[in-house]
């Protein structure tokens, strides 16, 4: 058994009258999040009353983005409102307790503030039959059986290289010359 | 009017389990107001959102803390499964509510230690913790790990715990229980914890539910409010109620929790005897997650809101976490207006701060 969980489209001039509206229901204040959409930033407001949850969707632009703060009706929100202003850079007005960017330290300004990335392009793969598979193969040599293992370190030896060969040498040189040592 | 000066308190302070900065106005040995600043753990998980597909979250998500790690898993898990409409099997459920409830009591037990240990009552501190390791054992015994449970999954639950284990892990909560009740006589009795505690920072009714305080926090100044009363789970099935005390200072918050481990250790022995058999998991999970829901869980530190988003991709467009800390730095910041400097690194404890979630 859960709770349903219905928003409201709610304009941005109107949010601080909704918030008094509904701080003298009597209603706390649960959250507010911040989105980034491409084109613009979504906060969603929530309150509670009695395990009643109401919910608020103000979008306001990406460009210029400026929220009216609520925090005349709920001191609860300062918290919330400096949070999004410090992860997204959105600028919150009239709020009663501002910390002017130093309430969520950073090492990055505003981490959340870029637009998302754009979708994958989803890549179109054919599928071949496995007996098409060879007969329409563009390999001029079979693949070679076994691993392929590749030396790992600085030096690869490159065929026809002497400088190989006398590393291949040199740790029977380096016992030779401690036992003589 | 006497000096004004600012101390600054933490990030590093030793009564801090986690760094949180506050700039302590002062006025002679009185605090006048009190600024945070947060940001020492942040750690940007809800990012992660956008590199790691719906499925990987929930181990990212349970990762958020290491205390109450089991119900962020949960509260993400229960945020998928309503937005892709994913039936979790019964038995599954029962599990999620059994480690939940161990998750809690430990929890608890963990603060009671630490809050001990604020007040310079370091032997209660280390007896608090013993007694918290028989619950940790029980814990990894189950679900594998001591502190990141890594059992619960979109779907279900990871691992399963036989019916044999479970009747011997009743019995062990009896002797655990028997233990805690020395613990509790002393919080409850003692005259120095009573000295220390009694009549400091109070907040009344109002204040709390104004300022938007969350679990114990809002129950200790008499609001019976607690997100297991949603039913989520199979909370409706099981006989408890909010716990509830009405003095508002730092000894109502002491017991509200205390009283809430006797609660749990009652819940766990209700789960134990009602869980009905069956799978643990769902067969297949299709498809990837389009539309948004909000899930609300009860932590040992109070509501926590789990926001998730999804556009029909397979990585979320926006997960955001609404931790019980988050909510209840207003009203810290409200009670340590006009408290003593010796008393303020214990009304902060007594919100059983956990920065690593508030921060995220």
């Amino acid at each position: 058994m859960s709770e349903v969980f219905e928003v409201t489209e709610l304009e941005a001039s109107k949010l601080a009258e909704t918030a008094k509206q509904h701080r003298g229901e009597g209603y706390r204040l649960v959250q507010v999040c911040a989105n980034r959409l491409p084109e613009s930033f979504e906060i969603l407001y929530s309150f509670d009353r009695k395990e009643q949850l109401v919910n608020y969707r103000v979008e306001v632009p990406a460009e210029g983005a400026t929220l009216p703060s609520i925090s005349e009706s709920y001191l609860a929100a300062f918290a919330y409102e400096n949070e999004i202003k410090d992860l997204f850079g959105i600028e919150v007005t009239g709020l009663v307790l501002d910390f002017g960017g130093n309430f969520l330290k950073t090492k990055v300004k505003t981490p959340f503030a870029d637009a998302p990335p754009p979708p994958k392009k989803k890549i179109a793969v054919k599928k071949v039959a496995a007996t098409e598979d060879a007969e329409n193969s563009d390999a001029k040599e079979p693949a070679p059986k076994g691993p392929i293992c590749e030396p790992a370190g600085p030096y690869v030896p490159q065929p026809g290289d002497d400088k190989a060969e006398e590393s291949e040498n040199k740790p029977a040189d380096n016992t030779e010359e401690k036992k003589e040592s | 009017m006497g000096k004004r000066t600012v101390i600054p308190f933490g990030p590093q302070h030793p009564v801090l389990p986690e760094p949180i900065h506050l700039d302590l106005v002062m006025e002679d040995e009185r605090v006048v107001e009190a600024l945070p600043t947060i940001g020492f753990v942040h750690r940007g998980l809800e990012k992660l959102c956008e590199k790691h597909d719906y499925i990987q979250m929930i181990y990212v998500a349970e990762r958020i803390c290491g205390i109450c790690s089991f119900i962020h898993g949960l509260g993400y898990a229960q945020a998928i499964e309503e937005i892709m409409q994913i039936e979790v099997p019964e038995r599954a459920k029962w599990l999620r509510t059994f480690w939940a409830e161990l998750s809690r009591i430990h929890s608890h037990m963990l603060w009671a230690g630490l809050l001990a240990d604020a007040f310079g009552f370091e032997s209660l501190f280390m007896h608090s913790w013993r007694v918290r390791e028989a619950i940790v054992d029980i814990i990894d015994e189950t679900a594998g790990g001591r502190v990141i449970f890594g059992s619960c999954k979109v779907g279900g639950v990871r691992r399963d715990v036989e019916d044999k284990k479970l009747g011997e892990i009743r019995s062990k909560i009896s002797e655990i229980e028997k233990q805690f009740d020395e613990l509790y006589r002393v919080f409850d009795n003692d005259t120095t914890v009573h000295k220390r505690m009694d009549g400091v920072g109070v907040m009344t009714k109002e204040e709390a539910y104004s300022l938007g305080a969350v679990g114990p926090t809002l129950r200790a100044s008499g609001v019976a409010s607690d997100a297991r009363l949603l039913n989520y789970g199979v909370y409706s099935e099981l006989e408890w109620e909010p716990i509830v005390e009405t003095a508002g200072d730092c000894q109502a918050r002491c017991i509200v929790r205390l009283r809430e481990i006797y609660q749990s250790f009652d819940l766990l022995r209700q789960v134990i005897d009602k869980i009905p058999a069956g799978p643990i998991e769902v067969d297949r999970i299709k498809g990837n997650p389009d539309g948004s829901y909000m899930s609300r869980l009860e932590q040992p530190r109070g509501e926590v809101c789990y926001y998730l988003k999804g556009n029909g991709g397979k990585n979320l467009e926006r997960f955001r976490v609404r931790t019980p800390t988050f909510a209840n730095i207003p009203p810290l910041v409200h009670m340590l207006k006009g408290v003593e400097l010796a008393d303020v690194p214990l009304i902060i404890l007594t919100i059983d701060p956990c920065i690593s979630c508030a921060e995220r």
